[in-house]
């Protein structure tokens, strides 16, 4: 099983907060982007490929592709941060036998259909359906911009809201 | 006329231009700024640079980000697949006073060629600057 330091649901996926604070935060050489439609998008790969630094290696693969790289062994010592746009996906590849313990919600931000869960995300009923079955599979979900602030437990918010 | 289209990470790029603008003067028609804040999802901020880019459709456009690989990048880069304009990334107080005083004898592919020349110009080690003219 490939090492993951970090699962973080952003649906900005790699953009300042990751590259500046979290890599060196984390010590990461490698980020992992599972998105099926990304996966498809030549141009914005190559666009999110041309912006990461040099010493981190960009991996960016569908669902069940990603499954079956992450359950592979690694001998070369990656750390990765995993990224996914929505709960549903990171939700998916825990179904898929990815032992991820613990969730980082870092990015979810206002648009259509959403409603904010605290000050700075917003999920769908989908989405807040998805992170509840998460947590009653024991997975830590925690709220956390970048690595100064405190992280804080979605427990509490997440049994209490329902986005009607 | 090449219109000229800041975006940032908060408020960074209102700031800049009002900061531009004690220096090189108020500025009317073809620059804006857009200002991600932290609540806001990258489609929201797409729609907003859209509607900008969809106005000047007729007209060149500059479009200046703040930082390579953050979020204005991305989205703005994203759009280069779809819109024509120009695209400069680490954007900087100097290099926005360039843009400006550019931007009416200028097409956008000139701009950022300037942009990208003095650049280096922009950030300097004034010690070292000091140091050469003992």
């Amino acid at each position: 099983m490939r090492q993951i330091i970090l699962a973080r649901i952003d649906d900005r996926l790699i953009h300042g907060q990751i590259v500046t604070s979290w890599c060196k935060y984390t010590n990461a050489n490698t980020i992992l982007i599972v998105d099926d439609k990304l996966n498809e998008d030549n141009f914005t790969q190559r666009l999110l490929r041309a912006a990461a630094p040099p010493d981190i290696k960009v991996e960016i693969m569908n669902l069940s592709a990603a499954a079956l790289w992450l359950a592979e062994d690694d001998s070369r010592g990656q750390r990765i941060i995993l990224l996914t746009k929505t709960p549903q996906v990171m939700e998916n590849l825990i179904k898929n036998g990815i032992p991820i313990k613990s969730v980082n919600l870092g990015g979810m931000g206002a648009k259509a259909g959403r409603s904010k869960l605290n000050k700075n995300i917003s999920a769908n009923q989908e989405e807040v359906d998805s992170l509840r079955r998460m947590l009653e599979n024991e997975v830590d979900i925690f709220y956390q911009l970048v690595p100064v602030e405190r992280p804080v437990n979605m427990m509490n918010i997440l049994k209490g809201e329902s986005t009607k | 006329m090449t219109n000229i289209l800041i975006v940032s990470h908060g408020p960074m790029a209102k700031g800049m231009l009002k900061s531009a603008e004690m220096i090189a003067g108020k500025q009317d028609k073809g620059v804006a700024t857009v200002c991600l804040a932290q609540d806001q999802s990258p489609e929201y901020l797409k729609e907003i640079i859209e509607g900008y880019l969809n106005k000047w459709a007729d007209t060149e456009t500059l479009v200046l980000t703040d930082l390579i690989s953050g979020t204005p990048y991305n989205v703005v880069g994203s759009l280069m697949s779809v819109y024509d304009f120009r695209h400069i990334s680490g954007v900087n107080l100097g290099l926005l006073l360039e843009a400006l005083l550019l931007r009416d004898s200028s097409n956008a592919k000139e701009m950022s060629n300037h942009l990208i020349n003095v650049f280096p110009e922009t950030v300097t080690d004034v010690n070292a600057l000091l140091k050469a003219e003992e």
